[in-house]
């Protein structure tokens, strides 16, 4: 049987079960906003796991896919404990909410992992030091906290900085700030202080388009986006303009590029994920990050890549195993 | 340079900037249009038990479904007509861009992947499944994308013998401005689109019909449906409905694999646009309202990019309205494109039941395969006579296989233009592929 380890709200898992229908194979999701709300029973040496008032049989789960299984704050439960849990009481449930699903993960150890939970929370920093053992291009990075430092690297070209952590958008009135890859411009000296916290700056890379791989098993399935193609979108394509997009179309990767995203995916231990990259208009091939839980939709659609029935697949062979 | 809308720190004060990091500092401002609405829509939940969860994202890959009626204003020529004369007319095409970006005679002229030609018998159409829409070709240039897939520009003057470079660089200009395709060193990294259509979900759609007194056991079929991954389904009524009676039929739908509902209803008091609006704002699947008999009134209004209302004042009194051909109707995406190429545009994956219960292919068609309270639908669903009509392709249609719309038109089969010949094209297309007009 396949376990299917993520969150209420993903759609992925949606349509890969879709596949496991299709192929009548065997399959239990779980959700971890599902602890928050149903019946959910972990009893410990031996493992006994009961959801949903129904023994979940361990000893016959044979693969697990492994996606966003944790952020507590997109349930359902969430909402309604934000306004009546003390924030400090609520920052503890959440931090024993992730250590109950971290104990399901411990449990299930020994099974074929699609993304392994060691691999699952990637350090943005050591994967640029990976990708760059790997043989990818990586842009000059440079961690700094004081304006005097960003004003050398300034005098020397230009540069973008961009959240060190995932991305976090900030409510505030009708909107919401983005922290989106910003090019840091010279009318930006005096919103910035002198000091500030540490934060992550690169070298603008000028670009031809982005790339979006999807990696799965040994596989690249990569996306090129003309983002170059519209102001707002030029630096970062996720602030995009649906209603007019830049052009996505399927992309050929240079076999020695995907031969070094093989070695660098290896290396790190990661069987599947998403992966950017930049093609800039010097000709070579600039990695950017990698997402271990990405979203692939957006690459899968436009470029009808069968990524869903792919990774049903993959399951279901190593499953059997 | 990306004008700066807002950057966070200009709400700091300057003395709190120091406590945060520069990505923080620097994030833009961007507001919500429809604050309320997108509040409410957040606020709402989808749940799907055969999915196993209480919230399924509110994705934008699903298929909708709408009956085809006639156009809302029968005196309006067809939408592609504007699209018609400017493809006639000489382009709007900045020579001097265009010329800046073509490198040299040795560059390749690649169409983006998501565009694809489609030659008809008088004229083609370029199909842009990414931006769903479409833009009309003289065939020559269609052939001409063609021979780019092997041949650099140059090679591409020498096939014409060097007398209509002119005229290929103006072709050539013309997509590029309409952003069709673009010039590259070589188009090797960049493959043509994978055409398969791959479909794992036994039924994709459904049409239930309501005529004066119908009752349709709506639970159940949501039941149904949702066993077998059904993503959209469209409610008519051939009668007046009010808004409360609408969301109670939505409603059944509230634990389903549905990911759109579309609702078509005669006239009532309740239907205005403040009552509409509330229906899509408490219900999240209903993506189309439609109401008809309208006394005169014929309006399209999009309230977000996948969520429509349209008024029109033509009666829909029973299925016999629907199969109208219209530009209308055109879904150029990759998912109806690629499915039309080996199946049925209408009919494939769709099961309907009719205003008596029968349930059928098409409520418009003749065959009843049983009836919805005693026949199970999957029983149905899974046999082969109920699944012939599925593989008719437009490629097999009389007509339309000569037509340049063959990929992004729907087909019907209920209501063809020979009733001697099943694979005649639909009675009501008023298209004339040889002659490139309508009629």
């Amino acid at each position: 049987m396949i376990l299917l380890l993520s969150g209420s709200g993903d759609a992925n898992l949606d349509y890969v079960i879709e596949w496991l229908h299709h192929y009548d194979h065997p399959y239990q999701r779980i959700n971890a906003d599902d602890l928050l709300h149903d019946d959910f029973h972990l009893a410990l040496a031996p493992p006994r796991l009961t959801v949903r008032q129904r023994v979940v049989d361990l000893d016959a789960v044979g693969a697990v896919w492994l996606r966003q299984f944790g952020n507590l704050r997109r349930s359902v439960y969430w909402q309604e404990a934000k306004r009546r849990v003390r924030p400090d009481a609520l920052e503890q449930i959440a931090r024993e909410h992730a250590v109950a699903l971290g104990g399901l993960l411990a449990v299930l150890a020994d099974k074929h992992w699609l993304t392994h939970p060691s691999r699952v929370h990637v350090n943005k920093l050591d994967m640029l030091q990976c990708a760059h053992k790997a043989g990818l291009v990586v842009p000059e990075t440079h961690v700094v906290n004081r304006k005097r430092e960003l004003a050398a690297l300034r005098a020397t070209g230009d540069f973008i900085c961009k959240s060190l952590y995932e991305p976090l958008f900030l409510k505030d009135g009708s909107g919401f700030y983005a922290m989106y890859t910003t090019r840091i411009d010279a009318a930006d000296d005096e919103l910035i202080s002198d000091d500030f916290t540490p934060s992550l700056v690169q070298r603008l890379i000028p670009k031809d388009y982005e790339l979006r791989v999807f990696y799965l098993d040994g596989e690249c399935y990569t996306m090129a986006i003309f983002s170059q193609q519209r102001a707002r979108s030029a630096l970062d394509f996720r602030n995009v303009d649906w209603t007019d997009p830049p052009r996505q179309v399927p992309y050929t990767l240079p076999p020695e590029v995907a031969a070094r995203i093989r070695a660098f995916m290896t290396e790190i231990g990661l069987n599947c994920g998403s992966l950017d990259l930049v093609k800039s208009t010097d000709g070579r091939y600039y990695f950017l990050e990698v997402n271990p839980a990405g979203q692939f939709g957006m690459v899968a659609f436009p470029c009808n890549y069968p990524l869903y029935d792919k990774i049903a697949l993959h399951l279901i062979r190593h499953d059997r195993a | 340079m990306t004008e700066r809308k807002k950057p966070f720190a200009s709400s700091l004060a300057a003395d709190d900037r120091r406590l945060h990091s520069l990505n923080i500092l620097l994030a833009d401002y961007e507001p919500i249009v429809d604050l309320a609405r997108d509040e409410a829509l957040l606020e709402l939940k989808q749940p799907c038990a055969v999915y196993g969860t209480r919230d399924f994202a509110d994705h934008r890959f699903y298929k909708s479904l709408t009956m085809s009626l006639g156009p809302v204003d029968a005196t309006q020529p067809p939408p592609d007509a504007a699209g018609e004369a400017g493809a006639a007319a000489e382009p709007a095409v900045d020579a001097a861009a265009a010329e800046a970006q073509r490198p040299d005679g040795s560059s390749y002229f690649a169409t983006w992947a998501c565009c694809l030609p489609v030659e008809g018998h008088a004229r083609s159409i370029v199909c842009d499944l990414q931006r769903s829409t479409f833009a009309f070709i003289p065939n020559v240039v269609a052939e001409i994308l063609e021979l780019c897939k092997t041949r650099s520009v140059a090679e591409l003057y020498a096939h014409y013998g060097h007398e209509h470079n002119r005229e290929i660089d103006e072709y050539l200009a013309y997509l590029v401005a309409r952003d069709f395709g673009f010039y590259c060193a070589t188009p090797q990294p960049f493959p043509e689109l994978d055409l398969d259509w791959r479909n794992p979900r036994p039924i994709t759609n459904c049409v239930i019909d309501f005529g004066a007194d119908t009752e349709q056991p709506l639970a159940s079929l949501s039941e149904q449906l949702s066993r077998m991954f059904c993503q959209a389904v469209e409610l008519r009524f051939f009668r007046a409905a009010s808004a409360d009676e609408l969301a109670s039929c939505a409603a059944a739908f509230g634990d389903s694999t549905i990911r759109s509902i579309s609702l078509l209803a005669g006239d009532h008091a309740s239907l205005d646009r403040d009552g509409l609006e509330l229906l899509l704002r408490r219900n999240k699947r209903i993506k189309h309202i439609a109401v008809h008999s309208t006394a005169g009134r014929n309006e399209v209004i999009r309230v977000d990019m996948h969520t429509t209302i349209r008024y029109t004042s033509e009666v829909v009194s029973s299925e016999a309205c629907c199969g109208q051909v219209s530009p209308r109707y055109f879904s150029p995406n990759v998912d109806a494109f690629t499915e039309a190429l080996v199946r049925n545009s209408c009919l494939s994956h769709k099961v309907s039941v009719d205003a008596r219960g029968a349930i059928k292919n098409c409520p418009s068609m003749v065959r009843s395969f049983g009836d919805v309270r005693t026949t199970p639908l999957a029983e149905v669903v899974a046999s082969e006579a109920f699944q012939a009509p599925w593989k008719i392709t437009k490629d097999q249609v009389l007509v339309c296989q000569d037509c340049e719309f063959r990929y992004i038109c729907h087909d019907c089969r209920a209501y063809v233009a020979d009733p001697e010949q099943p694979l005649s094209k639909p009675a009501r297309c008023r298209y004339n592929p040889y002659e490139g007009r309508w009629e």
